[in-house]
């Protein structure tokens, strides 16, 4: 048993996660009082600014959600409104799409592991210190950061809130030469996410041994590819549902201690992210993601939520090698500017893609004229939190039993959160200088 | 390796943070030599940290806390000065200035920084600079162009290395 019986603590703003929450845990006389992640960020209202404005204007609002995930929430948005007026897609719209959509997966899968996560992993408060002792390694994680802000660049015009996506299309295509010339640097890019796996691999016997069978839900069927922009939604315990049906694949609640709200379907609580992904569709890794997988030591399912991580970088080989297909198809076909024109009408539709955090859906009502009457959205997060509180609750018990100290527990806990890769909100960032006299 | 290198830094929706970002722009209009590159990287601090891989001089514009009145325009080698971490920030969203420059020195990264730091009255959430901020533009416009011309005659009227 630990040396303490009665503790508590109290982790106020988790360091390496976006925005603000806290770890509150109670232990009296050696037994779990209370313990829950507290969300204390203020609620973002983006389903009320979105009423009265235009269809137009749906996905470039939305995408300001996020400052990481800003092409996720445009292209779930624009399912949506697509979704609503009846609108059809080319071929050539879906992989551009797709592309963006590996951008902006390699861009925060990257950053998350390298930055947030490794720390944890060689027992440092941030990855400052591993900067000296690993130059190389933190230049290998700005590359990779580069090449993904610029796959976006091209595609969508620019890196963070794309111009170029619209419902129906693209105002403009990206010129064939660039998409080529991106196509040799992700080539060039793939012995950089050889040595990603080959880091992780190294450090994943430092991740707990820690494991909770939960429900997951992704996207999931489709036409056999790993799914992360189509699809329908698929639970472990439930199979497929269209995603028609995400009100009931959420279940969204109000809770006392969370400023946002929490969700469960057929247990208490799920999982969304890239475990749930990799537990519903490892049979849809390709070569890349099959060989990232087998040397992290990753099958399917896995219940280990530290594993999370694992599987963010399993993901970054799967989007690579997807990604040169989607290209080499574009380049095949030729592109072509496509002219868009759609015609607003009165409807209800609903968007639903993966981003790197997990699940997210928008749902949009439409006038006749085009006007939002009504929006929802259901961000990756939000999904996750019950889940994080219900793995809490079973690790602190575990860990007081094993005779865990009170630092232990703390830093297995904020691991925990951090795993996840919640993303909160968004901050300022100032200099703050001191002279040396 | 030659050239200049200014960036911007800040968030344009936060106030006083967003005189990185205009000060680059008021740049734009100014005739400046061939070997000056400006570059806006608004709020994405992380992003500067490429710029520094190279053997330049990079000027750094940004609001900076320097226990001065808002609008003091200082410059200053990063070196010389203790750019402190406000805790908490490490996140993908937060990863701010003082971190990357932390970073650079951590990863013996050759660029030579200099600060040019305009104390803000305000950061908080809102579009719009406090007057003492925008009054205080030109100053930093001038303190770049200043460096811009000793740095010039050191980078670009150099002679050419001899070629052995």
């Amino acid at each position: 048993m630990t040396t303490e019986k009665t503790f508590d603590i109290n982790v106020h703003h988790v360091t390496r996660v976006e925005g603000h929450g806290n770890i509150v845990v109670n232990v009296k006389n050696g037994k779990l009082e209370k313990c829950e992640l507290a969300i204390v960020e203020a609620p973002r209202f983006f389903e009320a600014f979105l009423r009265g404005r235009s269809w137009k204007e749906a996905a470039l609002i939305t995408s300001r959600i996020c400052g990481i995930c800003s092409p996720g929430h445009q292209l779930t948005s624009l399912k949506a409104t697509e979704d609503a007026m009846g609108i059809k897609v080319s071929e050539q719209t879906l992989l551009l799409r797709k592309l963006m959509v590996a951008g902006s997966f390699l861009q925060s899968h990257v950053l998350h592991v390298y930055f947030l996560v490794s720390p944890d992993l060689v027992g440092q408060p941030s990855v400052i210190p591993l900067a000296s002792s690993m130059p190389d390694v933190v230049k290998r994680a700005l590359k990779l950061k580069k090449l993904s802000n610029d796959i976006c660049d091209v595609v969508g015009g620019r890196a963070v809130h794309p111009i170029t996506m619209i419902p129906g299309g693209f105002t403009k295509i990206p010129a064939a030469d660039d998409l080529k010339k991106l196509r040799d640097r992700i080539v060039e890019a793939i012995p950089d996410i050889i040595a990603t796996v080959e880091l992780v691999a190294a450090l994943a016997g430092k991740l707990p041994n820690f494991t909770r069978e939960t429900e997951y839900i992704s996207l999931g069927g489709g036409n056999g590819e790993f799914p992360l922009y189509d699809g329908q939604i698929c639970s472990s315990d439930a199979g497929l549902t269209p995603d028609k049906n995400y009100r009931k694949m959420t279940n969204e609640r109000v809770v006392r201690h969370s400023s946002s709200k929490h969700t469960a379907v057929n247990r208490s609580s799920y999982m969304v992210g890239a475990l749930a992904r990799c537990n519903n569709n490892a049979g849809k890794f390709n070569a890349t993601g099959k060989k990232a997988a087998a040397a992290l030591g990753y099958t399917a399912p896995c219940f280990n939520p530290y594993f999370n991580n694992v599987c963010q970088v399993i993901e970054c080989g799967q989007i690579v090698e997807d990604a040169l297909g989607w290209i080499d198809k574009l380049l095949a076909t030729g592109l072509k500017e496509e002219p868009v024109s759609v015609k607003p009408r009165a409807g209800t539709g609903v968007g639903c893609t993966e981003v790197p955090r997990g699940i997210l859906y928008h749902e949009y009502t439409y006038d006749d004229n085009g006007m939002v009457v009504d929006a929802n959205c259901i961000i990756p997060t939000g999904q996750n939190l019950a889940n994080i509180d219900e793995d809490m609750k079973k690790l602190v018990p575990e860990m007081i039993d094993a005779g865990k100290s009170k630092d232990d527990i703390t830093f297995a806990l904020e691991m925990l959160v951090r795993a996840y890769d919640p993303c909160i909100s968004c901050s300022v960032h100032l200099l703050d200088v001191q002279f040396v006299e | 390796m030659k050239g200049i290198r200014i960036i911007g830094v800040g968030n344009e929706m936060a106030g006083d943070d967003a005189v990185g970002p205009a000060v680059i722009e008021a740049l734009r209009g100014r005739a400046l030599p061939e070997c000056v590159e400006l570059i806006c990287a608004g709020a994405d601090a992380l992003g500067v940290l490429e710029y520094l891989e190279d053997d330049v001089s990079v000027v750094i514009v940004d609001a900076a806390r320097m226990a001065r009145a808002p609008g003091n325009v200082l410059t200053f080698p990063a070196a010389n000065a203790k750019v402190n971490i406000v805790a908490d920030a490490w996140s993908l969203h937060g990863i701010g200035l003082a971190h990357v420059l932390k970073l650079a020195e951590q990863m013996r990264l050759p660029a030579r920084v200099t600060i040019v730091g305009i104390e803000p009255a305000s950061v908080q959430p809102g579009q719009g600079m406090s007057l003492a901020v925008v009054a205080a533009i030109p100053k930093a416009v001038d303190s770049v162009e200043s460096i811009v011309r000793s740095e010039c005659e050191a980078a670009c009227a150099a002679p050419a290395p001899r070629r052995s």
